[in-house]
């Protein structure tokens, strides 16, 4: 079962995700939607718009990544730990502070993650230098949710699905954007 | 996704081992011992199921005290000695004669074997007075292997124990099991070992590192049941280098070691062994059990004649004599040591780990556009970490555009989307509409139409009409309802896809499932070159919303 395989059966059944997707998404933004009061005129949308629109986006980005990852399911692992820490957000209730605690757990996450790396890597007495990789897979492991823990295969792996799903998600999106310009 | 296999073992890992599943299902099997006893089903295992089945192994052999497998053995006592013994093995050469002696501790209830090769009443002793080139078996026979971490998890050590479990679930199935209670756990190898087999014999996988320990005391209770040929290259596990467990039945096969008596059998299972390496390096399928046996019991048979046949080869000289004559039979874990290449265990895995690495960046290559060029692991990183950024920024962007276009989300929402969205192959062009829109001044006239017309043209259009047009419509995201109503629209989206299809898009089918890819492309290149306007339209949105209402 090679990745490429995997990847490319995913490719042959893109609808599904994105279907998954875009019918979550939807949902998502009807809630929020009720949920953001309308602004009472045009003209104050434009003066509250700043932070409200930089809020209102922060949401909406959430909803994307959240339905993304709920439509992906446990299969994978990123989206696994996506939804970890949506669920740890949600429980706090407080959206700024799971910026916050993102920051954190990813540091410590990182941390953790290099010190398994590391340790993976002396014992299988791994050849190539660790520092000169490092700094690359460190950054993809910032990247891809879940990354700071995985081995490098499997980290490769998840970002290639990852980036299937982001892809998709822009498409997604950007066709919602156009639909109302 | 289409990873129903994967799915299933994850959802089988996450019912038996939820504590461990966060991580991916390559990780280590130490964490699993630690998890309920459970017979995962074991019929039907492959490659994906690996984890499972090892699992299943490790709760097999942590359950050795259990009824089914403590009743071929006899006392569980002499099983929990054993397996302390095993485990507390150092890394060294392990001979032909302390298998067979470890052999003949556990096969006490042996049957179908060459009864003298068993010795069911050998106590630990002899394995362990055997100082075997600085091997150390810590003989303390109270000491079961509380967990598996004792285990160092060698490659070695662990590759020795997959290509054991091997030939062992192979015999299983063949002999009247006198382990019948032990189903589960002498199926689990075989399962173990097709692991191996099904990346078709390139593959150490990482897995198998940490399924050895696994299979380890498994191997325990299936090895009696196994051609000495089997236990042979299985007692090796203890951390000894794969070419030594080829090779290793030929070693010390003289040894003295053998204070049982058993030269005569040593020699034979030595002869036993290397015949069957060598049988094996010329077939690297998995045999079926069936052949492994009715093999084996030939090579003994040949081997009684000649018993000091095998004796000649040393330990070391051996396996390159064994890669040398004919490529070195890894059937356990698929692992070939090419010619000329360093045909260490810790080199193997290295090699199977970068190879395994290096075919996932090759895929990353085709999915990240204009990558194709680039060589180097660094620069595909850097790129590929671009890539994922540009991703996400765009993901903003898109979110900080709809929560601007979000108060007139009053409309048909889901309806209207979900036809759109379904219409899966207009993604990419209009995508590259909305961009190139971006650059040129959006034409008035579209705009202040299509919200009156929003709501009159496309709430009519139900989803069954998406449904319809799905495999029509391939340029009309929005124009599906056309023909209900809003001629505007349709034709205003049909102006603008023409322009982008005249762009240069790849015209031909570019809506495609598979041409998505080079619609991402476009789409990135477009991006790339255009980053500015983000930020610019964005305003634009909010400066056309305010002079709209």
């Amino acid at each position: 079962m090679t990745p490429p395989a995997r990847l490319n059966a995913s490719a042959s059944s893109p609808c599904r995700l994105r279907t998954r997707f875009v019918l979550r998404f939807l949902k998502t933004l009807v809630k929020i939607k009720r949920s953001t009061p309308p602004p009472p005129s045009p003209s104050l949308s434009l003066t509250s718009s700043p932070e409200k629109i930089g809020r209102h986006s922060q949401r909406i980005k959430l909803a994307a990544y959240s339905s993304m990852a709920r439509a992906v399911g446990q299969r994978r692992a990123w989206s696994r730990a996506l939804m970890l820490k949506l669920k740890l957000s949600d429980k706090r209730k407080n959206r700024y502070r799971w910026l916050a605690a993102r920051k954190m757990k990813q540091q410590k996450t990182l941390r953790r993650g290099c010190g398994r790396i590391l340790a993976t890597k002396r014992n299988r007495s791994e050849k190539g230098s660790p520092s000169r990789s490092c700094s690359g897979v460190d950054e993809l492991r910032r990247l891809v949710p879940g990354g700071e823990a995985m081995d490098l295969g499997v980290l490769l792996e998840e970002t290639a699905h990852f980036v299937r799903c982001l892809e998709t998600q822009v498409r997604v999106m950007s066709i919602i954007a156009d639909c109302f310009p | 996704m289409d990873r129903g296999g994967r799915d299933g073992i994850e959802q089988e890992l996450s019912n038996q081992d939820p504590i461990n599943y966060s991580s991916s299902c390559i990780s280590p099997v130490w964490p699993f011992c630690s998890t309920n006893i459970s017979n995962a089903p074991t019929s039907s295992v492959d490659p994906a199921h690996m984890p499972a089945v090892c699992k299943e192994n490790l709760i097999g052999s942590s359950s050795c005290s259990s009824a089914p497998v403590a009743d071929p053995f006899g006392p569980p006592a002499l099983w929990d000695q054993t397996t302390t013994a095993h485990t507390m093995v150092g890394y060294r050469d392990i001979t032909l004669q302390k298998n067979l002696t470890n052999l003949n501790i556990l096969g006490g209830a042996n049957i179908g074997l060459d009864p003298a090769l068993l010795r069911g009443d050998v106590g630990w002793n002899p394995p362990i007075s055997m100082p075997r080139e600085g091997i150390f078996l810590a003989n303390t026979p109270g000491m079961l292997p509380p967990s598996l971490t004792q285990i160092p998890a060698d490659s070695g050590f662990i590759e020795r124990a997959a290509r054991f479990s091997c030939f062992s679930g192979g015999g299983l199935g063949d002999t009247a099991n006198p382990l019948s209670g032990a189903d589960g756990i002498g199926v689990c190898p075989r399962g173990v070992v097709r692991m191996p087999i099904s990346v078709q014999g390139e593959v150490f996988p990482a897995n198998s590192v940490k399924l050895l320990p696994t299979i380890r005391d498994n191997i325990h209770i299936v090895e009696s049941s196994k051609d000495a040929v089997v236990r042979s290259e299985y007692i090796q596990y203890n951390g000894e280098q794969t070419k030594q467990v080829v090779g290793g039945s030929g070693d010390d096969s003289s040894g003295p070691e053998f204070n049982e008596g058993g030269d005569h059998d040593e020699n034979e299972e030595n002869g036993l062994g290397s015949k069957k390496r060598k049988r094996n390096g010329k077939d690297a399928e998995f045999r079926e059990p069936a052949e492994d046996l009715k093999e084996a019991n030939e090579t003994r048979q040949k081997l009684h004649q000649s018993p000091n046949s095998a004796s000649g080869k040393a330990a070391g000289k051996n396996n390159k004599q064994v890669s040398q004559a004919s490529e070195p039979p890894k059937e356990f874990i698929h692992v070939r040591a090419r010619r000329g290449q360093a045909t260490n265990s810790h080199s193997l895995a290295e090699r199977v780990r970068r190879e395994k690495i290096s075919e996932r960046m090759k895929f990353l290559q085709e999915l990240v556009p204009g990558c194709s060029k680039v060589t180097g692991k660094a620069v595909m990183l850097d790129e590929i970490i671009n890539y994922v950024q540009s991703l996400q920024r765009q993901v903003e962007f898109l979110s900080m555009k709809l929560a601007t276009v979000n108060p007139r989300l009053d409309f048909n929402i889901e309806g209207l989307l979900t036809k759109d969205i379904l219409h899966s192959r207009a993604g990419p062009s209009s995508i590259l509409g909305f961009f190139s829109d971006m650059t040129l001044p959006y034409p008035p006239p579209v705009h202040p139409s299509q919200p009156g017309l929003i709501p009159a043209g496309l709430s009519g259009t139900g989803i069954p009409d998406s449904l319809r047009d799905n495999h029509h419509d391939q340029i009309n995201p929005v124009g599906g309802g056309g023909s209900k109503g809003s001629a505007l629209l349709p034709n205003l989206w049909e102006d603008e896809l023409n322009h982008v299809v005249q762009m240069g898009f790849n015209g031909a089918d570019p809506l495609s499932s598979q041409d998505t890819s080079d619609g991402i492309e476009f789409l990135w290149s477009y991006y790339n070159a255009n980053l500015k306007f983000t930020v610019d339209s964005s305003q634009m949105f909010i400066g056309r919303y305010s002079c709209q209402s």
